[in-house]
């Protein structure tokens, strides 16, 4: 493995009061690897991937380094220097970004099909009877059945899995180096989630990925590479089996500790006449 | 949405089955007597004959119900009796010839007012909190504070005295329109850029725009997009019922520029006691506010689909 595709180096993040949200965070992303960045809620997983697309808010004063290098380029180049313009052409084409909220993340004006079509048209030149070819092809990829059909529907007349999917579906449309994914699976119910992380592992194989959670058990699933955050820091950093099984950090440790009581509570009330059916603890 | 429709063509029956009932008791309800008030107008002194008789021609001696019954009837077929000052006209007729004046300085300021509110409340979100904005928010302060009356004579001062641009009062050119248009359609003007503004700075916040700028959508396509025709959603029911707000509320700007429409006619009739004409005046800008509400529904719904999906309601 030649130079890494993206390589964050000691960003810092501070608000104009001087608070400090992220502290020194450097990290590395090779080519065709998943990083999986855990940590509990304001730990500043999503703060990260804002910086990495350029979608900060003007209020915070960033310092650092995000140092990205696609395959065709020669050199690596930094995100943090490009302009709006060349970052919003990025967003979307060369880095796709899925979130957390489907249900609230379409326009709930427009047909879903519309939205994917105007992203095609956004990046590609495309007439719009080949990007609705294209979008009912994603539509039908995906696995959700009559695609001509859900391409007419509102945002409101589908389900958190299918927009989830969709919306997965459209950051795969245009060949993305790096995907990050915010939280794909945590407003889904526990069916949907499974789907949605099958799916996410197939993606896996063929691109790079950030995968943001804060739940362990899915990050175990998809993550090579895990950071672990807290309070804006980076406290621990390893390969999967490293983090999970020799978590070196006192943070990691209560957090996985808290993972097993939870999974141990939960096998002893379900399964408790069924000793055979017990979920693998980690 | 031909069903929603329907539905709400036929809610509205009863609607103005009720407003026309009240129309008619408040005038029933007012302390003079309308037949003294007829003699009185066409200078007959109201001996008890006289106002006996006069009863009779007003059809005032037949029971309340009836006489609600009869004026419905009459209304239904465009007839709204005759005015008590001038006995040959009829009401209709005078609304009519009133209305026309009226509907056209409605209708230019409410073209007027969306253009302007549309422009200045977009670049003001876009610029939100630069200079700009900052001037543009003065004008807004004292385009509200601002009364009308006030406010017209300023634009007569400085347009038709100082600058001796455009004349005072009269009807009948464009030129005559502009001062008036000016004048009623500040407030609204106020108030819309304000409204739009903070709809979508509100809006540029949504979940949505976020995903929208993930997407990598132009700035452009995102500000108009997303973000104004979701900021019109409210903005398009507080505009609908502006259009009868202008028809009704243009009293003062019609008497400052002598604009010979609705305005004038109903304070003239509400001087006069004129009660066939108050009566009619009321019932038109009733049915003006009912049918402008249900344009307005009917607009949302085919604006979002949530609305249709649900039948009205989110």
């Amino acid at each position: 493995m030649s130079s890494p595709l993206l390589a964050v180096k000691q960003l810092t993040i501070t608000l104009d009061n001087g608070n400090k949200l992220l502290d020194d965070i450097s990290f590395t992303v090779n080519h065709h690897q998943c990083l999986g960045i855990v940590g509990e809620s304001g730990s500043g997983k999503s703060l990260t991937c804002k910086a990495i697309i350029g979608l900060l808010e003007s209020y915070f004063s960033v310092t650092g380094q995000i140092l990205f290098k696609p395959q065709n380029a020669n050199l690596a180049f930094d995100l943090l220097k490009q302009n709006k313009k060349t970052l919003n052409q990025m967003r979307g084409s060369v880095i796709s970004i899925i979130l957390q909220h489907p249900m609230s993340a379409f326009d709930p004006l427009y047909c879903i099909g519309k939205q994917v079509v105007e992203t095609l048209q956004a990046h590609l030149i495309i007439n719009k009877n080949d990007a609705i070819a294209k979008t009912i092809a994603m539509i039908e990829n995906i696995g959700l059945e009559k695609p001509k059909e859900i391409y007419k529907k509102y945002p409101h007349q589908l389900s958190g899995g299918m927009l989830q999917r969709i919306m997965i579906g459209m950051a795969l449309m245009l060949e993305p180096e790096l995907i990050i994914a915010d939280e794909p699976t945590t407003a889904l119910d526990s069916i949907s989630q499974f789907h949605i992380l099958k799916m996410l592992e197939k993606i896996k194989s063929k691109t790079t990925m950030i995968f943001i959670s804060h739940d362990l058990g899915v990050i175990h699933h998809i993550a090579d590479e895990i950071i672990v955050m807290n309070k804006g820091k980076i406290v621990e950093s390893g390969s999967r089996d490293q983090i999970f099984y020799h978590p070196k950090h006192e943070y990691t440790r209560y957090l996985i500790n808290t993972r097993k009581q939870l999974l141990n509570k939960f096998n002893a009330v379900t399964y408790a006449n069924h000793p055979n059916l017990i979920l693998e603890t980690n | 949405m031909l069903n929603y429709i329907i539905k709400r063509l036929t809610m509205m029956i009863p609607i103005l089955f009720g407003i026309s009932f009240i129309a008619f008791l408040l005038i029933n309800l007012a302390p003079s007597d309308p037949a003294e008030v007829a003699l009185r107008l066409n200078e007959i002194m109201p001996t008890p004959d006289a106002i006996e008789s006069m009863r009779q021609e007003l059809g005032l001696n037949k029971p309340f119900f009836e006489r609600y019954f009869i004026w419905l009837y009459d209304v239904l077929h465009l007839d709204f009796g005759r005015s008590f000052i001038h006995r040959d006209r009829l009401v209709w007729d005078e609304i009519i010839r009133s209305l026309i004046p009226t509907l056209v300085l409605a209708m230019s300021s409410f073209a007027f007012t969306l253009i302007i509110s549309l422009i200045l409340g977009v670049l003001c979100a876009i610029f939100a909190n630069s200079a700009f904005d900052h001037i543009v928010r003065i004008i807004i302060f004292l385009g509200t504070a601002m009364p009308s009356y006030w406010l017209g004579l300023l634009f007569i001062w400085l347009f038709a005295n100082y600058l001796d641009l455009l004349p005072t009062n009269g009807y009948g050119s464009w030129q005559n329109l502009i001062l008036p248009t000016l004048t009623l359609s500040f407030v609204y003007i106020s108030t819309y850029i304000r409204f739009i503004r903070n709809n979508m700075l509100e809006n540029m916040h949504n979940y949505s725009v976020f995903y929208a700028r993930c997407r990598g959508l132009k700035e452009k396509t995102i500000i108009v997009k997303h973000v104004l025709v979701n900021s019109l959603h409210t903005t398009i029911t507080a505009l609908g019922m502006t259009i009868p707000q202008l028809i009704a509320g243009s009293f003062v700007v019609e008497y400052i520029f002598s604009w010979p429409g609705l305005g004038r006619l109903c304070i003239a009739a509400i001087m006069n006691r004129d009660y066939p004409v108050i009566q009619a005046y009321i019932l038109i800008m009733a049915i003006l506010f009912v049918v402008c509400n249900f344009i307005v529904d009917v607009i949302h719904q085919w604006l979002d689909p949530r609305l249709r999906d649900n039948g009205g309601a989110i």
